[in-house]
């Protein structure tokens, strides 16, 4: 029996166990603290039984109840351990109850996310979306599209109603309005999609830009449902126009390089080449292929240049400024190509070089010009050189005239100071060249005593040249003349003065001494005229009375004068008027040489006919023989040349009175063509002559022909005062011309004359001529 | 022939007065003729200090030598022709000179006409002939002047 309960109170305390484990899943705390510690005190107190049984040695055990309390416990413990089986049950039940929720919470969230992310999707990229009934045209969208439009929406709700079709077509400009209506009645009408891109007018008057995409739902071949998003690209389309006008200008760019002339080329710092332009390539010889494997710094460049260019892109690298050089490129036949680079440099943010770029210069003709420039230089040197020689000579020439001139130079600058000067000039101020040099204008004595200080500088400032005749005490005492001129001359573009003297003292000497002469002439011919004047007033007065009162004796006293005394009152009256005669014909020669001369063109022909015509007349029983030339004209003073006429042409025809031909010629002809020509005269001057065969003369006394009162002939043979050719002489030298006479006892005379300055006719136009 | 106007000889040579008096009676020119010797004479005779008429009447010619003493023909001349009364009266210069200065200086003060005194008297005669039919006898003057002086 003691076997049954010791089982039973194991089974107990399996029981305690199991609630103690099992109930405890159920997380009800005080079912299974309770239970389990029932369970636990109920073992306990079987326990005691059983000790109680042991200790007591009376062994009283109801049979029948412990085996009853056996099942008891074992019911006990299975009732509790398939309890803990429905607490299982219970508790997967709750955990799958708590796994629902959750997954509903999640779905939840998850939705609101969604729908703040598709707000705040909306938002960032200004695109909304709506719906629209075809039937009742109105619809619904979404606060992105209200924020479009400018109109008020509700934050919370993602999706909530539009302002319907008719209301929203207003917020278009007009011509989208009219590109959407078409779009719409197509959508409406045929179910196709559009997409534009639209200009609307918010409601707040804002000019906005959308893209408008719609796509309709068809059903049964009907449009229900017209569903869209609309953006704002407002933004995007201005960002387009810029990038279209960066593309555009990039592209003009591009083309500009492209078709520059100038070479352009890119290059990396590994020595490959980048982009470059056909200039590039024309220049190199490469074309742009062959280019893209040419490397920059190994083959185009020679390597003496290598250095130079390193160094160069070293300092471009450094400051950043593009730097201008020049070197070298090989061209593709190998040939050298001097260049100037301007060249440029590309970084990274990092500061490390992207590439190199740079404008290319040929400079093959700068170079041939510099060289050119060059030669001409060297030329230029040559000839400087010698101008400078030439110069040289000439100062040396010049320096020599300044030394042996006999007059004096000086020159002064602008502020008196003597800047060079000549031995005769020193000797003319009474000093020495050094010593001059070292004076000043304004100090000067020998300006002083001049008086012309303020005349030089008056030429200094103006420029006018002056020129004076300055009497001084010179140095040496003496009173001295000189011819002062000055003038102005610049040096280095400053004024200087050249004064400029030739001592005149010895000149000035000689012409007062000719003046002194001239006034004693003067005095002498004031004189003579006034012993001319009583010669033809007072000599005459007394002839008049001897020949009148001879006349009133003969007349008066006729019958009581015999034959004799009558001629001898005859001979007195012939004498008072022959010495009328000579006094007349003085007075003339003396006039002759005051009368003022007259040039005029004269006609010697016309006065020599008009002459013998008077002759003529006063000898009307005479037959002689006139020949006169045409064509003898002179320019002359027409009251000489009647004197030269009258008196020569009446000598021929006195002369010739005893021929019974007389002849008498007119002529001129050239000097050459005379038998004897004058050797005064040029070959071709003019010579007249009037010529005669009468009683002609010894060419013994030909010198004495032209004397006053010289006469060849007595008085009773001809008649004449002897002063005839006297007038004649002086009448013809008066004109400047030579006469002269050639003759022979009883064979006639020639007596020849020439006319000076003032020359025949032709002469005097062939003179014109010549100017 | 001759009318009766009176002649002025002024001239200072008694050889030439008396020549040129005999030369006027051979040409038979009997006017009256009035014989000044000097300058200042023949002035007195023209302009009479009581500005009263010559007495025998303003001449119809004067005969003027150039050379005078006193007062010289060529002023004599200018005088006549600067005076109202007788600026229109004939003046004949006779003369010995013949000089060209002598000629301008006459014309230029305004003489009728220059002779010069021939040597000759043949010709002398002859001159004064000419010049006393043509100055005395053909030769007008304007009346206002002469009815004034008369």
């Amino acid at each position: 029996m003691l076997i049954v309960l010791i089982i039973s109170i194991i089974l107990q305390f399996f029981a305690a166990g199991f609630a103690f484990i099992r109930i405890r899943k159920s997380k009800r705390t005080a079912a299974w603290v309770l239970m389990s510690l029932a369970l636990f005190l109920m073992a306990i107190r079987r326990s005691i039984s059983l000790y109680n049984i042991m200790s007591s040695e009376i062994i009283s055990i109801d049979a029948g109840a412990e085996i009853v309390a056996l099942v008891i416990s074992i019911l006990m413990t299975a009732g509790v351990w398939s309890i803990g089986g429905l607490f299982d049950e219970i508790n997967s039940l709750r955990a799958g109850a708590e796994k629902d929720l959750e997954k509903r919470i999640n779905a939840e969230n998850e939705l609101k996310r969604q729908n703040t992310l598709l707000q705040q999707m909306g938002t960032v990229a200004k695109v909304g979306a709506w719906e629209l009934d075809p039937v009742s045209l109105d619809g619904v969208w979404t606060n992105e599209v209200a924020r479009i439009h400018d109109l008020p929406f509700n934050e919370d709700n993602f999706l909530q109603p539009g302002v319907g079709l008719l209301k929203g077509k207003q917020y278009y400009e007009r011509s989208s309005q009219t590109i959407l209506d078409e779009a719409l009645k197509k959508a409406l009408n045929e179910g196709s999609s559009y997409d534009l891109e639209l200009e609307l007018i918010s409601e707040k008057g804002i000019h906005k830009w959308v893209r408008t995409i719609a796509h309709p739902v068809i059903e049964k071949g009907k449009t229900i449902l017209l569903r869209g998003v609309i953006q704002d690209i407002t933004e995007y389309r201005r960002a387009r126009q810029q990038i279209d006008r960066i593309t555009q200008r990039q592209e003009q760019l591009a083309d500009i390089i492209e078709k520059s002339d100038q070479p352009v080329g890119f290059g990396y710092p590994d020595g490959r080449l980048g982009m470059c332009n056909p200039a590039f390539s024309k220049l190199t010889g490469y074309d742009m292929e062959e280019l893209k494997k040419v490397n920059w710094n190994s083959v185009l460049t020679p390597p003496e240049y290598a250095l130079q260019e390193e160094q160069a892109l070293k300092e471009l690298e450094k400051t950043g400024r593009p730097v201008r050089y020049q070197k070298e490129y090989i061209h593709k036949d190998g040939h050298r190509i001097p260049i100037e680079l301007f060249a440029h440099i590309k970084k990274d943010q990092n500061g490390e070089v992207l590439f190199y770029y740079a404008f290319i210069t040929d400079i093959t003709m700068r170079k041939k010009a510099e060289e050119e420039l060059a030669r001409y230089r060297d030329h230029l040197e040559e000839l400087v050189k010698a101008r400078t020689e030439e110069l040289q000579d000439l100062h040396e020439l010049s320096n020599l005239i300044l030394q042996t001139a006999p007059v004096g130079i000086v020159t002064y600058d602008s502020d008196g100071r003597c800047v060079r000067t000549n031995s005769r000039a020193a000797e003319m101020h009474g000093l020495s060249e050094k010593q001059m040099l070292n004076e000043s204008l304004s100090e000067s004595e020998f300006w002083k005593q001049s008086g012309m200080i303020e005349t030089a500088y008056e030429c200094l400032s103006s420029g006018i040249d002056q020129q004076h005749t300055v009497s001084f005490n010179s140095s040496s005492r003496r009173k001295a003349t000189i011819d002062m001129k000055l003038s102005r001359f610049f040096v280095k573009q400053k004024p200087h003065l050249l004064a400029t003297y030739s001592d005149i003292t010895e000149r000035v000497r000689s012409e007062n001494a000719i003046k002194e002469f001239s006034r004693q002439l003067e005095v002498t011919n004031q004189e003579l005229e006034a012993f001319s004047y009583s010669v033809s007033h007072d000599l005459r007065a007394p002839l008049r009375s001897i020949d009148g009162f001879s006349q009133a004796l003969l007349e008066d006293y006729e019958d009581k004068l015999d034959d004799e005394g009558k001629d001898d009152l005859y001979r007195i009256r012939r004498a008072a008027q022959r010495m009328g005669q000579l006094i007349e014909d003085l007075l003339q020669l003396s006039r002759i040489s005051r009368w003022k001369h007259d040039a005029r063109t004269l006609d010697l022909g016309k006065m020599a006919r008009q002459t013998i015509r008077i002759l003529k007349e006063s000898q009307p029983k005479r037959a002689v023989e006139v020949t006169i030339e045409d064509d003898l004209n002179v320019v002359a003073d027409p009251r000489l040349m009647r004197l030269v006429i009258e008196n020569l042409l009446s000598n021929a025809w006195k002369f010739s009175r005893d021929e019974k031909k007389a002849t008498i010629e007119f002529r001129k002809v050239r000097n050459r063509d005379l038998d004897t020509p004058n050797p005064d005269l040029k070959d071709d001057t003019e010579v007249f002559f009037i010529r005669d065969n009468g009683a002609g003369f010894d060419m013994a006394y030909s010198d004495k022909l032209f004397g006053a009162f010289q006469r060849m002939h007595s008085l009773s043979e001809f008649e004449g005062t002897g002063i005839g050719l006297a007038i004649v002489k002086r009448a013809i030298q008066r004109e400047g011309g030579l006469i002269w006479a050639e003759g022979y006892v009883k064979k006639g005379a020639t007596l020849y004359f020439s006319m000076g300055t003032g020359g025949s006719v032709e002469e005097l136009s062939n003179m014109d001529k010549r100017r | 022939m001759l009318n009766d106007a009176t002649i002025l000889l002024v001239e200072d040579n008694p050889d030439d007065i008396k020549l040129t008096l005999r030369a006027f009676k051979q040409n038979n020119i009997s006017n009256d003729i009035v014989v000044v010797h000097d300058g200042q004479e023949a002035l007195d005779y023209l302009f009479a200090e009581d500005h009263c008429q010559p007495e025998k009447g303003m001449p119809a010619l004067v005969l003027l030598d150039l050379k005078l003493p006193k007062v010289d023909g060529h002023e004599v001349l200018q005088r006549i022709r600067e005076d109202e009364q007788t600026k229109f009266l004939p003046v004949v210069i006779l003369t010995s000179s013949s000089e060209e200065k002598d000629l301008v200086r006459s014309y230029e003060k305004g003489c009728n006409s220059y002779i010069q005194k021939p040597v000759d008297f043949g010709q002398f005669v002859e001159a004064v002939r000419q010049l006393g039919m043509y100055w005395v006898v053909l030769n007008k003057r304007p009346q206002s002047t002469e009815s004034n002086t008369l």
